[in-house]
């Protein structure tokens, strides 16, 4: 076991420039005129908690209490404005499923290029290659470039590679509904497998159910702080009569 | 202990390696560094002197601008049917202590006009005294002087001196070019500068070594393991952009080739018409200067917009941003290496000798390649924050080419604004290619500092600029 996930006072600031700035002239102009206002926002205000190895943790919140950015912060995307962030493991998000694929290029030559953008070895690519391609259920499609695939066909194939190379941590990012039915289903059944393999998870879902039924432990964040942090169906169950007033 | 075995191994490969690059390089350049060939600049061919009766005397002072002078050229008229009798004495005076004399038959003189006067080893002191040139014949015979040099594709006054005929000064010069080789100290410095360099690079890496021995941080360590770590992301990124770059092109690669090739006779055709021109092999001239500054215009804005292009990755998946400008320069850079292919078969074309010092080409390459990875660094940090850098870059990019020696040769450039036209680092990559390309010698030392100078602070304004601000650049796509 061991910690896994060390969030410490981490606080995520927004500097929001009022004039949109964007062009060298315009920034010239304001900051001579001293019309440069920003406007802070934050997204999170001193969130700690820390996460052992193995545990499943589901977050849940109101719309714009966080959450996404708490998941940023952690996978590295964002540099907190205070505060640090440890983790002691590949971190594999899947915070848009497909979002390193480049469309010119065939599926398998896509799952190689998303692999190396998670931080894989080639070799080790290599050795769960047949693995990605008979999940994904494509066929001969995965020698066609992607811009021929269907939503559904990308979606299955970038669900593959993400859960299929063994993350240590693993961030999820509201996508379970992947693809028809039968896919949903084998994609529940993998998640269940990492997640009984080890792998550490966060996920983010507005589906209480969901969260019910796979998390061990639960953050509720509210606006940017962290409103509650336990067992599953204690916090549910006040998230949910919170929603309910 | 295991460790500690291959990291002696490692050292004794180190020491190989550099052993061996330190003598290749020796005998490359062994030659090039101990002497460079020295050919002056004579007057235009404006107008010819009277005839030179018995009796007569043309002088000419000139500087001596070489340590061994080989030969004197000088431009001769006459008048057709001239009888072949008759002969031509030249002789080099110091004041008036005769240092060297040659006899030349009327029926020895070459048909254009141009003669040569050969100089001994040894016949004369050293560079820089003020020699006089004196020429006497027996009638028929008369040389070629002018007022006038070419810049480009001007002629211009030129500050002329030192003729007399028959003790009489006269305005103008004679058309005269030393032709000879100045000794060079570099050599003199070539084992002690080597060693101090591999004492420097031992001391570096036994620094790392203990440096990791111990668990401490330190920044070549922490680069060379993310660069172990990201390297086949990064090997895939370039072979990403190099497939999908030409994956709709019925030609596809071939691009890479003929790009070059058409670019050459486009310049060729309207500089060769509309210019007057006196470069030696046009061609690969022109074909050299285009393929390095294609490169670094493609490498330079497909660096610029790598960051902001993948905005879409960069704000959902974690990596080291480094990677798409360097990533965008590589795949660049491999187009530059198609490029050469037409290039060679030009050389081959035109009949320039092949020579050892076209060995040198992977080294000005990667000085070039250094220099654009370090430019795309600032480029694509400033691009984040300010779009407007892609416009202004273009312009910049623009002028650049014209302060580039690519299609006109760098002696139209006024001998006042050499310093600071030198000083655009363009020009010396240009300069060392065509060194090795053309002339078949390495540049000197003083063109590799320049290229390692400008390359060198290129990657370091970029490192730092690109470090300072890319853990914002998230927030600013």
């Amino acid at each position: 076991m061991g910690e896994i996930i060390r969030a410490d006072q981490v606080c995520m600031n927004f500097r929001m420039n009022v004039n949109h700035t964007t062009s060298m002239k315009e920034w010239v102009i304001a900051k001579l005129k001293r019309q440069l206002k920003y406007q802070d926002f934050y997204a999170l205000k001193g969130v700690s908690f820390s996460v052992q190895r193995g545990e499943i943790i589901g977050i849940i919140g109101t719309n714009g209490s966080g959450k996404s950015t708490l998941l940023k912060v952690i996978s590295g995307i964002y540099k907190p404005t205070a505060g640090t962030v440890v983790t002691a493991g590949r971190v594999a998000p899947m915070l848009e499923l497909g979002s390193g694929f480049d469309y010119e290029l065939s599926g398998s030559e896509n799952i190689f290029l998303n692999g190396a953008i998670m931080g894989y070895s080639e070799d080790f690519l290599r050795s769960r290659y047949d693995e990605i391609v008979d999940f994904a259920e494509l066929g001969e499609f995965i020698h066609q470039p992607l811009k021929t695939y269907s939503s559904g066909m990308m979606m299955r194939l970038a669900f593959s590679v993400a859960t299929l190379v063994d993350p240590e941590i693993l961030i999820v990012d509201e996508i379970l509904a992947v693809g028809d039915e039968r896919f949903q289903k084998k994609s529940y059944g993998r998640m269940m497998n990492l997640m009984g393999g080890g792998t550490t998870v966060l996920m983010v879902s507005h589906s209480l159910e969901q969260i019910r039924e796979m998390c061990s432990r639960v953050l509720w964040l509210d606006h940017g702080t962290l409103r509650m942090d336990g067992e599953t169906n204690a916090v549910c169950d006040a998230y949910h009569q919170f929603l309910s007033q | 202990m295991k460790k500690e075995k291959s990291f002696g191994k490692s050292l004794v490969l180190f020491v190989l390696i550099y052993a061996a690059a330190v003598g290749l390089f020796y005998w490359i350049v062994r030659d090039d560094w101990r002497q460079t060939a020295v050919v002056t600049d004579p007057v235009n061919r404006d107008a010819v002197l009277p005839d030179l009766n018995a009796g007569d005397e043309i002088r000419q002072d000139f500087v001596l601008a070489a340590d061994q002078l080989n030969e004197l050229i000088l431009y001769v008229n006459r008048q057709p049917g001239a009888p072949a009798e008759g002969k031509l004495t030249a002789e080099i005076l110091s004041g008036e202590e005769l240092l060297f004399r040659q006899e030349m038959a009327y029926g020895d003189l070459a048909e254009d006009g141009q003669m040569s006067v050969s100089v001994p080893a040894d016949a004369l002191p050293e560079k820089g005294t003020l020699l006089t040139l004196s020429l006497r014949a027996e009638g028929m015979v008369s040389f070629w002087y002018g007022q006038t040099r070419t810049a480009g594709k001007f002629a211009v006054k030129a500050e002329t001196s030192g003729l007399r005929m028959n003790g009489e000064p006269r305005d103008g010069e004679l058309v005269l070019s030393q032709r000879g080789s100045l000794l060079q100290p570099y050599m003199r410095y070539y084992w002690p500068a080597a060693a101090v360099l591999f004492l420097a690079l031992t001391a570096i890496i036994l620094w790392c070594h203990a440096c990791a021995v111990q668990g401490k941080a330190n920044a070549i360590n922490g680069g060379l393991r993310l660069i172990s770590q990201y390297s086949y992301l990064l090997k895939t990124l370039v072979l990403r952009d190099f497939k999908v770059k030409y994956k709709a092109s019925v030609l596809g690669v071939l691009w890479s080739f003929l790009n070059p090739l058409l670019m050459t006779f486009v310049y060729m055709f309207v500089f060769s018409t509309l210019f007057r021109n006196s470069i030696e092999n046009f061609v690969v001239y022109l074909m050299s200067g285009i393929i390095l500054f294609n490169y670094f215009t493609e490498a330079s804005n497909q660096g610029m917009i790598s960051i902001v292009g993948n905005a879409g990755l960069i704000t959902k998946v974690y990596m080291p941003k480094y990677i798409f400008p360097i990533s965008k320069v590589l795949s660049s850079g491999i187009n530059l290496l198609i490029s050469l292919i037409p290039l060679m078969i030009m050389m081959a074309l035109t009949g320039v000798r092949l020579s050892k010092s076209l060995l040198l080409l992977p080294v000005v390459l990667l000085f070039l390649i250094l220099f654009c990875v370090g430019v795309s660094l600032i480029l694509s940090a400033a691009m984040v924050y300010f779009r407007d850098i892609q416009f202004l870059w273009g312009i910049l990019l623009t002028i650049l080419n014209f302060l580039s020696p690519i299609f006109y040769p760098e002696s139209i450039i006024p001998a006042k604004f050499l310093t600071l036209y030198h000083m655009n680092p363009m020009y010396q990559y240009l300069f060392f290619m065509r060194s090795i390309v053309l002339n078949g010698v390495s540049p000197n030392p003083v063109t590799y500092l320049y290229c390692i100078l400008a390359s060198g602070i290129a990657l370091g304004i970029g490192l730092f600029v690109f470090r300072k601000s890319q853990s914002s650049f998230v927030l600013h796509l």
